[in-house]
């Protein structure tokens, strides 16, 4: 008896917690553009993403003067000239993870597709756009990874003619989030 | 004379290109030899911004701020310490990447000392989250 009041609550607690949000602060996204003239990469490792695992409800937000280049003349450009980050400090993502109906989240396998939909604000432009990402449970939690492009253009981000040979018209960004249960 | 001039621009464009090389390829100057504009308590820092976001940012951001607190977080890439969370509230902290990885111990709930740069704050109020986060970039430990 006492061993089935015990299984019956560690499965109602694995069922609670699957169905709550779970959240992270230390995300990492990466954005690549790659041209014959030279490579660019920057990194932020501190993207917060948020999933609430029973509506799908998915969100990540990043700031723009987080994301770091090699080199600080790039980083400059960036925040200054191409993505105004004083006007705008903020990109984010707000949409939903779909296809979680049939899955059982309280473990995902690893590699499962889903796609997130929803919008994406970069500039002050916010765009429809659906995310192909991989899900897994992971550690309590969940693993998200999503590699995706985006045209700078799309986001009127305007680059000048000095240095249009040096950035790519379409650029690759990967979103990788270890998100832990939010008990509060 | 026109030896003179042809000297004279040949210079100016070698010292032009030499300029310009050097400013293209010069690297981050090492936030731990720089000066702090401010030095605060990890949860003064977050309540001025969520207090006031836009004179918290105009007041910090771009800035070095020396932020003290205890070590609720440590991230690692190769063993190394890459970057940290400092609060005792995990909805409400100073997120720093470091400069430099860091080899030594560290352990989570210690007071720690860092320096970085402000890069602004990521308050949640339009998100599924409460409190917000004061993120600093090139971060350097200074005990």
């Amino acid at each position: 008896m006492k061993l089935l009041l015990v299984s019956a609550l560690i499965l109602c607690s694995s069922v609670v917690s699957a169905q709550g949000k779970y959240f992270t602060r230390d995300g990492h996204v990466k954005f690549f553009s790659a041209t014959s003239v030279e490579d660019i990469e920057a990194r932020n490792h501190k993207l917060t993403c948020v999933l609430d695992a029973a509506s799908g409800q998915f969100e990540f937000a990043a700031l723009m003067k987080s994301f770091e280049f090699k080199k600080p003349l790039m980083e400059e450009h960036f925040n200054e000239n191409f993505v105004e980050s004083n006007k705008y400090p903020k990109g984010t993502f707000k949409g939903s993870v779909q296809g979680l109906d049939g899955i059982d989240m309280a473990n995902i396998p690893s590699g499962t597709n889903v796609v997130a939909a929803g919008k994406l604000e970069i500039h002050g432009v916010v765009k429809e756009l659906e995310l192909a990402a991989t899900i897994e449970s992971r550690d309590g939690g969940y693993a998200i990874h999503s590699t995706f492009k985006i045209v700078p253009e799309d986001y009127n981000i305007e680059i000048p003619n000095t240095v249009r040979d040096n950035i790519a018209k379409v650029v690759d960004v990967t979103v990788e989030a270890q998100l832990k249960a939010f008990n509060r | 004379m026109k030896r003179t001039l042809t000297f004279g621009a040949l210079t100016a464009i070698i010292i032009g290109v030499l300029v310009a090389y050097q400013v293209s390829f010069k690297d981050h100057d090492d936030t731990a030899d720089i000066e702090a504009a401010h030095k605060l308590n990890c949860e003064e820092v977050v309540q001025e911004f969520l207090d006031d976001e836009t004179a918290a940012t105009a007041k910090y951001v771009d800035q070095i701020l020396e932020i003290n607190g205890p070590i609720l977080a440590i991230e690692r890439t190769d063993q190394q310490i890459t970057s940290m969370k400092i609060s005792m509230d995990e909805l409400y902290v100073v997120n720093a990447t470091l400069q430099n990885p860091f080899e030594g111990e560290l352990e989570e709930s210690s007071e720690i000392v860092v320096k970085g740069v402000c890069s602004g704050f990521l308050g949640d109020a339009e998100s599924m989250l409460p409190g917000g986060v004061v993120e600093l970039k090139r971060g350097s430990i200074i005990k």
